[in-house]
């Protein structure tokens, strides 16, 4: 009974860091539309500037509140900057833009919080108080978990009264019910947007510092933090502060009670739960926005096939497959990565462009593929050519089954139950050792040599890519289209957009898992890295680099985005600094991508 | 900014034909880390291998080459080390790979050498897999194994009184593999002893409160604590604030060493059992020299890091000099039984297994002046914790 | 001849009834306006004629097929066109393109992936266009119209299928009063040359008047009048319904 209650308080107090983190993304969301990928930074800023002040104040009670609220002050002033300098530029781009110009923020600051701080955990030296505990039932508990504990729902009400109570609440709403009615209105929301996103930042900012009593800060919160906090945010439904408060609370108490019943799935334990409750819930807990997908259908798709593209296609394809003559090995090696991402972000953008849907858990076909081959060559003693055909028939099947249930959410909600599913397979990738090897991967699935290999990489991927780009202009690309631009109209015109979708998700499903395929052969082995998110979003930056409006974006992206990584990895040693400038000036640069730069010139 | 090995290796490139025509072409060795992903073990481990390469260049190098050593960053993610390990092989044409901190890299980066026909040198990955089960004829590890650990840290555990133990791990390969060879050997010396609970906390999102209640819950009389880093320092917290280590015995791995310990600071929990490094204490004369000698360069005191770092470097000089030539065989004959020296004293790579018997130091966790520190250390050689040939033989089937 | 039978059709939205008991019959060939005052129920209605909704309760006969939940494909397929009251079409496409959509919808030939949809339909989507006056934007972006030339392509997209029934839901809505007039007739001689019926919605009554073989008037969710023009205007209910009198 004292364990159920003492474990009951420690998941609450728990969720109070995750809370107001969210709380932050959340406003930020309903007002801007931005899916803000630096929120995890910002965080992370909190738990370093605390560092930096608290453990420069007097150590008692009094000093830590007003460190604290400097902190989150700090950290509010920072994300105003953020907001002015970078992100206003942004609102009239399309709006997974802002996801990349964010996603570019935090490869900066994660590079600027190294240089700053240093490489070691910064723990905070804890004063006495804060060591202190009471018994409950016999048993200690922090003290400072009950500050906590009490911190979570004072914030809420105090956003909540925000919200209800005041003429800036009312603005607040105002826009995250209805942008454009808020606009028409004449509400300031330049002023407002900068306002909501310092409000945000310097509740991330204020998470980041509570959590000093508790943990060091350290270079690695921001990502592990940002995950959590979309979980949050999309459990509780997009914009709602109470929903926040309600699905915080429920990973909390899901990990205090989860580790004590399933100790080797913490991992997989909250995306099962996300999974859950936006197949009951698409809108999640407290949701009431249907949030559809971005839309950024105002270009054409050219429909026609190009007789100059093909014959373009095709001598770049015959002068690459003369390269190994006189290429030097890594350039081949470069080459066929290169070769294997065109394949991996054209698979993307045929669910992206022509599909409407976002995926933010590509890596999970990515990452089924290159097991599907591993397995079949290390179990099944597959020859090559046999286990490069498992990987797209066992992804086509694995993401048409998903795709069945999924294709009913839109947005933001069903970007989210990709990341979850893909979360789902990294977790199983990671824990299911005696399959997948665990961590320590699968190793030895080397082809017979690097030349010929090329040339099957080579053949594989350009008729894959080719055969895409047939359907993207094929009567079934078509239709595709026609569902996403309009819904009803596509309805009333006898398509059946679900089915659509759900075929558009096997084949990006399939054409990912081909190139994981692939990669498995490249790399000579598979680990659950390949499933990780950052996978998923190297294939978001590949198609939006590229430009989401054209066929050949996704090819240009992934030529573009792979070459400046492995230079930039290679070369210098603040890579992530320079990779995150380079996207932001790319975003700020060639908002319609790189190849639709080019197509309008 | 450029890295400055490359700008350092571009500008040897371009001056070598007028200046230095006379002398040999440098000894290239290929390093990969995880340098940006895991920068509290890296740095101190980058440095130490720049002292080490320095100090040998100084005396001349290895046979009458010098070393050279380009060093890469692989963010963490195997799929990159390969494609930086092929890079290394095929543009800068080294001679010899080495580094990885993940037990994943560094199988990956054996797999890879072993294709590749390229003699691979791990430093910091402890994965018994990699001398062991994927265990191949390409492949050597200096440091000690997590069977290596745990049998080091067994020896003292046996002594303890302690029945009803629990466990805390990080729930991958490192963690899993520590405990059960922990649990198997604990249980082999005292019958005695049940396993009561164990926690596994997903690597870097440790929910301390909740699992240190859980672990109270149990009862235990022990505990065996396998997480590091930030995870450590949350676990420890919650867990003084708790109560949970007033009577209790703990054994914990890796702790000691200065990079996980000093987080601790005053917190640092006492009379925990541990492995580590006591820095400045050990007096012997190998490590008094190290450390002079980092701190003249780097204005710290060296960490565990940095030892790994060093003795790396200088283990495959001892290799290649031992070898007497580059090509791969006579590397392999040259790296099994080399012995070389460390700030730890003398160890050497056994031709059994090519596993290295540098050993690490057991001891148990004190607070001095508000810091945490180790006492009543002693050093563990390597060459003393390791299964019998005949087990090894049988553990290892692939390699010859 | 009876085309369309409507026979006690209810719907609500979370305890709130939209439409309540609506019954009527929709001959053949006939032009019939269904009018109301906002929030009627009568854009609710068309919703569950044409499958986007499914009714609570009630019968809706197709020729004597009860099409009610049926999904939209087969209701389209059994020859029923829709119009919405914001013009709804496929933005990013060219205007042959959406027309040529529909017919790949009609003809069956959506499940193709390797023929260009380029090769498919181009004649017959240019016959299409022709007749609602568009055929020389045909290679025109969708979303470079003026909005009166969007909703002529939205009735080239509600007849590619040879309609016997369109539904629009105000056809003129959001026009200047010469457009409307052009779209309504276009409209009107559409659905003559197809030998079709239509149900429409409209606001502007001059249209209602002028046009419909007879109206139906909702109100409150359910159907409170039905007759000829003359009738209608007389009718006491929608007196008060409209005008509060």
């Amino acid at each position: 009974m004292s364990f159920l209650v003492i474990q009951f308080l420690t998941g609450l107090s728990s969720s109070v860091s995750l809370f107001l983190t969210a709380a932050g993304l959340t406003v930020i969301f309903g007002v801007t539309r931005v899916v803000n990928f630096a929120h995890g930074s910002l965080f992370m800023l909190g738990a370093y500037i605390g560092w930096t002040i608290l453990t420069r104040l007097p150590h008692d009670p009094v000093w830590f509140v007003a460190g604290i609220a400097a902190t989150a002050l700090a950290v509010a002033a920072i994300g105003a900057a953020l907001e002015t300098t970078l992100l206003r530029r942004l609102y009239h781009a399309p709006e997974l833009f802002q996801l990349l110009a964010t996603f570019g923020v935090m490869l900066v600051i994660q590079d600027a919080t190294l240089l700053l701080w240093g490489p070691n955990d910064l723990p905070l030296p804890r004063a006495s108080w804060l060591r202190g505990f009471v018994t409950i039932l016999d048993s200690r508990f922090p003290l400072y978990d009950l500050v906590l504990i009490a911190i979570g729902p004072f914030v809420l009400v105090s956003l909540l009264l925000l919200l209800s109570r005041t003429r800036f609440g009312m603005l607040i709403r105002a826009c995250t019910e209805n942008r454009d009615m808020a606009a028409a209105l004449g509400i300031d929301q330049r002023l407002l947007s900068t306002t909501i996103f310092a409000l945000g930042a310097g509740l991330a900012g204020l998470g980041g510092a509570l959590i000093l009593p508790d943990t060091s800060a350290n270079t690695q919160m921001d990502l592990s933090v940002i995950v959590e906090a979309f979980v949050v945010v999309v459990v509780g439904g997009m914009g709602s502060v109470g929903g926040a408060f309600l699905a915080s609370l429920l990973i909390g108490e899901l990990q205090a009670f989860g580790i004590v019943f399933f100790p080797h799935a913490t991992l997989v334990l909250i995306f099962v739960i996300m999974a859950a409750v936006l197949t009951i819930r698409p809108n999640g807990l407290l949701g009431d926005i249907p949030l559809t997908a971005p839309n950024q259908t105002t270009r054409i798709l050219f429909t026609r096939p190009s007789p100059t593209l093909f014959w373009l296609g095709g001598a770049v394809v015959a002068l690459a497959a003369a390269t190994p003559f006189w290429l030097p090995p890594y350039w081949l090696s470069v080459e066929t990565e290169v070769l294997i991402a065109a394949l991996f972000a054209s698979g993307l953008h045929l669910m992206m462009g022509p599909g409407g849907m976002i995926s933010f858990g590509h890596a999970a076909w990515f990452g089924i593929g290159a097991y599907a081959s591993a397995l079949s060559l290390k179990m099944l003693a597959a020859p090559m050519p046999l286990a490069l055909l498992a990987a797209p028939v066992a992804t086509g099947a694995t993401a048409a089954l998903f795709g069945w249930f999924v294709v009913r959410l839109s947005g933001v909600y069903l970007a989210m139950l990709t990341l979850a599913f893909a979360q789902i397979v990294w977790a199983v990738a990671t824990q299911w050792t005696w399959l997948t090897g665990g961590d320590d991967g699968i190793l030895g699935v080397w082809p017979s040599g690097p030349v010929p290999f090329f040339w099957w990489v080579l053949a594989l991927t350009a008729i894959a890519i080719w055969l895409l780009q047939r359907v993207i202009r094929s009567p079934y690309g078509l239709a595709l289209m026609a569902a996403r631009d309009s819904e009803p109209r596509a309805l009333s015109i006898g398509l059946q957009p679900e089915r659509l979708r759900m075929v558009a998700f096997a084949l990006s499903g399939a054409a990912a898992g081909l190139s994981g395929g692939l990669f498995a052969f490249k790399t000579g082995s598979v680990f659950p890295t390949y499933v990780a998110v950052g996978k998923s979003v190297d294939g978001l930056l590949m198609v939006l680099l590229g430009g989401i409006d054209t066929a050949i974006g996704p090819i240009v992206g992934a030529i573009a985005y792979t070459g400046l990584y492995d230079l930039l990895l290679q070369t210098v040693s603040l890579w992530r600094m320079a990779l995150g400038l380079t996207i932001i000036a790319l975003v700020l640069l060639f908002p319609d991508g790189l190849a639709g730069r080019w197509r309008r010139s | 900014m450029l890295s400055r090995r490359t700008l350092l290796g571009t500008t040897a490139v371009l001056a070598a034909p007028a200046i230095v025509r006379a002398q040999p072409a440098p000894i290239r060795i290929g390093e990969i880390n995880s340098y940006s992903a895991i920068p509290s073990f890296t740095l101190p481990y980058r440095n130490g291998w720049q002292l080490a390469t320095d100090e040998i260049n100084a005396r001349g190098g290895v046979l009458g080459r010098k070393l050279e050593v380009i060093s890469r960053d692989d963010a963490g993610k195997p799929q990159d080390t390969i494609r930086l390990a092929g890079e290394l092989l095929d543009e800068q044409k080294v001679d010899i790979l080495a580094g990885g901190y993940l037990s994943n890299v560094g199988l990956a980066l054996s797999d890879f050498a072993a294709q590749r026909k390229c003699l691979y040198v791990a430093g910091e990955p402890l994965s018994d897999a990699l001398v062991w089960e994927k265990g191949n004829r390409t492949c050597f590890r200096l440091r000690p194994s997590t069977y290596m650990q745990a049998a080091m840290l067994v020896e003292e555990a046996a002594k303890l009184p302690a029945k009803r133990w629990v466990t805390v791990a990080p729930n991958y390969e490192y963690g899993l593999s520590t405990v059960k060879w922990f649990k198997a050997l604990l249980s082999a010396k005292r019958p005695d002893v049940e396993w009561v609970g164990e926690q596994w906390p997903a690597l870097g999102k440790i929910d301390a409160g909740a699992t240190a209640a859980a672990l109270a819950e149990a009862k235990p009389d022990a505990i065996l604590n396998v997480t590091f880093g930030p995870d450590l320092t949350n676990f420890v917290r919650q867990g003084n604030t708790r109560g949970l280590f007033e009577n209790r015995s703990v054994v914990s791995v890796l702790t000691g060493e200065p990079e996980y310990l000093e987080p601790l600071g005053d917190e640092t929990p006492v009379g925990w059992i541990v492995t580590g490094y006591p820095q400045e204490q050990v007096t012997t004369k190998a490590n008094q020299a190290f450390i002079a000698a980092y701190k003249a360069r780097f204005e710290k005191v060296p960490g565990m890091g940095s030892v790994v770092g060093y003795t790396l470097i200088q283990s495959i000089a001892a290799g290649i000099a031992k070898a007497g030539a580059l090509d791969l065989d006579k590397l392999v004959d040259g790296f099994s039984g080399a012995t070389f020296d460390s700030p730890f004293g003398s160890a050497a790579y056994r031709s059994l297994d090519h596993q290295g018997t540098l050993g690490t130091f057991v001891g148990t966790t004190a607070l001095k002046d508000g810091k945490g520190t180790m006492v009543d250390w002693r050093y563990a050689n390597g060459a003393d914790y390791l299964p019998t040939d005949q087990v090894v033989k049988s553990l290892r089937p692939n390699a010859g | 001849m009876t085309l369309l039978s409507v026979r006690a059709l209810t719907k609500s939205f979370g305890g709130n009834a939209v439409v309540r008991g609506v019954s009527f019959d929709v001959a053949a060939g006939e032009v019939v306006a269904l009018i109301g005052p906002n929030g009627a129920g009568k854009t609710t209605c068309f919703n569950m004629l044409n499958g986007q909704l499914q009714p609570d309760a009630g019968q809706i006969r197709l020729d004597g097929t009860n099409i009610a939940a049926w999904s939209p494909d087969r209701i389209w397929r059994l020859g029923v066109g829709r119009g919405f009251q914001i013009a709804a079409t496929f933005g990013s496409m060219t205007v042959r393109d959406n027309v040529r959509t529909a017919l790949i919808s009609r003809n069956r030939t959506v499940w193709r992936f390797f023929r260009p949809a380029a090769h498919e339909f181009t004649r017959e989507a240019d016959a299409l266009l022709d007749q609602v006056g568009l055929k020389h934007l045909a290679g025109q972006g969708c979303g470079t119209l003026a909005y009166g030339d969007l909703k002529r392509l939205e009735l080239a997209l509600a007849i590619s299928n040879q309609p016997r029934l369109l539904l629009v839901d105000e056809p003129t809505a959001g026009m200047a009063p010469p457009e409307r007039r052009a779209v309504m007739d276009l409209l009107l001689m559409l659905a003559r040359n197809n030998s079709c019926a239509v149900l429409f919605t409209e606001h502007d009554t001059d249209a209602v008047f002028r046009t419909a073989d007879r109206i139906l008037v909702m109100a409150d969710g359910a159907l409170i009048a039905e007759g000829d023009a003359t009738a209608i205007r007389a009718n006491s209910r929608v007196r008060t319904a409209y005008l509060g009198e």
